[in-house]
């Protein structure tokens, strides 16, 4: 028996994937980006957008909203009534925050008794 | 020449920049000078009541830990009668007589600003007793001996009773009299358009003066109670500087009586005033 020597068949070792360092994956990911013309240029003109739009509306903090009053006032045909009753309606708040006795201005507790 | 040499290679430098450098580079400074813009100016912070107050409450803790601190030391030291302990405790003392006195000071301060929001004339009283108190804290010296402190204490004691107690309940009187005065004049107001709203349809024969005529009589009624009640207040606060009462406290919740009635009136007024005018306008 003529044995057939089979000649092992040299094995090519696979590249290997070099293993990339996560902070070369982001820097790539930056050079793209900024690479990007077209993106960089919709950025620019959303924050100038952004920037004139602040101006317009002149807003310096957040705007606070109050809520409707529960009763709105009656409205009348002539402007000057409505002033007025709108006024009437503040002043009334006004009597019923009234504080006659004044116990938020009451003067401070002192004890003048300090010797020993 | 070197400035000259220096723009060429600032512009060359500009040059070879690419693109995104140049957008980055514009959009920096761009950014940076609307921020200069977009920064809220502050204004010179106005100081308000509230503001006054704020500050009297802060003043009010930092005395009451004063206070907690020179007492601590009175109770350490009498129980073990060291100089050291002794030394502790003039210290605490000098620290809490100064802060009593911020406090007395602040405090009247706040009511004086209070007057002048609700635009009532400020009592020259008042004025010499912030005065007398912020002096007064400038005359507590580092080194002073406990039997000084002692004695400068007693001295705002004596004031304090003679003096700012009468001044406070005088103040508070006034403020709450200039509050309710301020209610009725601002009344007396939408009632005065009203009238010459009325008044002007009577005449070119739109309305009838009646029923408003008796409407008008109930309403002058209740602006003339208004102001006997502040005349009567007017008169019993009056008498805070007799001595006839116990306290300033008494005889300013004496003198506050008739308010408790005015403030029933002004609602009565300006219940008064909404049904006329709804009145008024319905029939046009």
């Amino acid at each position: 028996m003529n044995v057939e020597n089979i000649s092992p068949t040299p094995i090519i070792p696979m590249p290997q994937p070099v293993p990339r360092k996560p902070i070369d994956l982001v820097k790539e990911k930056v050079k793209n980006f900024t690479q990007n013309k077209r993106l960089l240029g919709l950025i620019f003109i959303i924050l100038i957008a952004g920037v004139i739009f602040s101006f317009l509306n002149k807003r310096v903090g957040p705007k606070i909203l109050t809520s409707p009053a529960p009763h709105a006032t009656q409205t009348f045909k002539n402007p000057e009534a409505n002033e007025s009753a709108e006024k009437l309606k503040s002043l009334k708040e006004k009597i019923f925050n009234l504080d006659i006795y004044q116990k938020r201005l009451s003067p401070p507790n002192i004890n003048f008794d300090i010797t020993f | 020449m070197h400035g000259f040499d220096s723009h060429r290679g600032l512009k060359k430098i500009i040059q070879n920049m690419n693109f995104v450098k140049k957008t980055v580079l514009f959009l920096t400074l761009f950014l940076i000078s609307n921020f200069c813009f977009l920064v809220p100016k502050t204004h010179a912070q106005e100081f308000t009541f509230d503001k006054a107050y704020q500050d009297y409450v802060y003043t009010q803790t930092t005395y009451g830990r004063a206070y907690s601190d020179y007492e601590r030391a009175k109770d350490f030291y009498l129980k073990n009668q060291t100089l050291t302990l002794k030394e502790d405790v003039r210290k605490k003392t000098y620290s809490m007589l100064r802060e009593r006195d911020e406090l007395e000071r602040v405090y009247l301060a706040a009511l004086r600003i209070k007057l002048i929001e609700i635009k009532v004339a400020v009592l020259p009283k008042l004025d010499s007793e912030i005065e007398w108190y912020k002096n007064h804290k400038e005359s507590y010296k580092d080194p002073d001996p406990l039997e000084n402190l002692f004695n400068k204490s007693k001295e705002v004691e004596s004031r304090y009773k003679s003096d700012t107690y009468l001044v406070i309940y005088d103040t508070l009187f006034n403020i709450t009299l200039g509050e309710m005065s301020n209610l009725r004049v601002s009344h007396e107001e939408v009632y005065k358009s009203i009238r010459e709203n009325l008044d002007k349809n009577v005449s070119e024969g739109k309305l009838k003066i009646d029923p408003f005529n008796r409407w008008l009589t109930d309403i002058d009624l209740v602006i003339q109670n208004l102001k006997d009640n502040d005349e009567k207040a007017k008169k019993n606060i009056s008498k805070i500087y007799e001595g006839s009462f116990v306290s300033p406290l008494s005889a300013y919740n004496s003198a506050v009586v008739p308010f408790v009635s005015s403030t029933t009136l002004l609602m009565q007024l300006n219940s008064f005033l909404g049904e006329f005018l709804t009145s008024l306008e319905n029939q046009l």
